[in-house]
């Protein structure tokens, strides 16, 4: 039985602790000076400035470096509430679950012809145990939803202020904008040139939606 | 004897009671993920957005097929005669304008679309343990789980809190990917740049 439920278990950790290994090989070479850029080895990581700004699952500082962008600040705080939460929520589950082992202790009070007595310090180490996996689940899911967060936090920034160079600190001006002028290079010689459509006012309404990339795009 | 059926059986009621507890907390909390509501921009670079429970490369602009060979290999490790001579003005890039897309009329663009695994139907039930013995029986068995489920969950509680969720690699080259793109579309003249991306969207 102990076999059974030892390589069970062996697998499950294995499994759910992920056996992958995932690091981020380019580094981006055309940054703005005040633009998050997003890294990963084992774990997401923000930096910018040449330094890191905050990292997962925690992200402490990533608000402080956003806050002048209402959205991504909002985003921010999320981003590390969610990642205390997950953390406290992690340590409480594994040590919940790791101390519900000590009650297979009922097991040497059930040989001792006390089922009773055995079932029920059985029972709590169930509901210990199920209540350590319960509590890690929900770590986990805020995990994801600190990374989300903080993600969508970078997106904001960097739109508003990241991408021209600027920092929270020390903002940089917008540069002028201009409408895209060579879109007649010849990646869709069947596509004419509609020389008009860029004089043609801007109708918010009209932006077409984003769309995932496919793997053949990108 | 006769009265020591219902008090085990009583007993063993007591377990799933216990179990009420972290499951409403976990139905409470709820299990449901984060998705990100962030939209890209139009101008021709990429983003990375949180959905499914990792990054996921998204673009408002339609990209060329020269544009995905060139970030193809920069992202796994080639280089870029473009890149390589190019630096944008020092040691970091300085934007000198904002592309901003002005659409023709009538463009039909498909909307953010994100593929979810179906569901696959079916599974096991558990299986019952004994056959209408009597109450030893039926304590044998319950000891029987008790045991197998208190030497299995600490381990799947300790995976849970200090694995990784999202997938590793995935995450690390859809990464990989946008910056790469990100850098193409800042170099005038490559397929990506998006003066060009964003020119065609406009044509469109």
């Amino acid at each position: 039985m102990s076999r059974l439920a030892m390589t069970t278990a062996t697998l499950a950790l294995g499994l759910l602790a992920g056996c992958g290994h995932g690091v981020t090989s380019y580094a981006p070479q055309l940054r703005a000076q005040g633009e998050l850029t997003l890294h990963y080895d084992d774990g997401f990581s923000m930096s910018a400035e040449g330094k890191e700004v905050a990292a997962g699952n925690g992200w402490n500082g990533l608000t402080d470096y956003v806050k002048c962008v209402p959205r991504a600040r909002e985003h921010a705080e999320s981003a590390e509430t969610a990642g205390a939460a997950s953390t406290v929520l992690s340590i409480l589950g594994g040590s919940i679950g790791v101390a519900s082992l000590g009650s297979l202790g009922g097991l040497a009070v059930y040989k001792e012809n006390d089922p009773d007595l055995a079932l029920s310090i059985l029972g709590v180490g169930v509901a210990a145990a199920v209540t350590g996996v319960v509590l890690a689940a929900i770590g986990r899911n805020e995990k994801n939803v600190a990374n989300g967060h903080a993600v969508d936090a970078m997106n904001y920034y960097n739109d508003a202020v990241g991408s021209y160079g600027g920092t929270c600190r020390k903002p940089a001006p917008k540069p002028p904008e201009v409408e895209p002028t060579r879109a007649e290079k010849p990646t869709r010689p069947s596509v004419p040139e509609t020389p008009a459509a860029p004089e043609t006012p801007r109708k918010p309404n009209e932006k077409p939606g984003p769309r995932p990339m496919t793997p053949d795009e990108i | 004897m006769a009265g020591a059926m219902p008090k085990n059986r009583l007993r063993l009621l007591r377990f799933p009671a216990l179990l009420v507890l972290p499951a409403s907390a976990l139905l409470a909390t709820g299990c449901g993920g984060y998705t990100s509501e962030y939209l890209p921009p139009q101008d021709g670079r990429p983003r990375l957005v949180w959905a499914d429970n990792k990054v996921v490369p998204m673009i408002a602009n339609a990209v060329p097929g020269e544009c995905t060979a060139e970030v193809d290999s920069l992202a796994g490790g080639g280089s870029s005669p473009r890149m390589s001579g190019y630096r944008g003005g020092g040691t970091y890039y300085v934007p000198v304008r904002t592309v901003v897309v002005v659409r023709g009329s009538g463009a039909i663009v498909p909307g953010p679309r994100l593929i979810f695994p179906g569901l696959v139907g079916g599974g096991s039930g558990i299986g019952k343990l004994g056959g209408g013995g009597g109450s030893d029986d039926l304590g044998k068995a319950a000891v029987f789980v008790a045991v197998v489920a208190i030497l299995v969950l600490p381990f799947v509680a300790l995976g849970l809190a200090t694995g990784r969720p999202e997938p590793e690699k995935e995450v690390a080259q859809a990464i990989d990917r946008v910056n790469a793109q990100t850098d193409l579309a800042r170099v005038e003249g490559s397929a990506c740049d998006e003066m060009l991306v964003a020119g065609q969207e406009a044509q469109q």
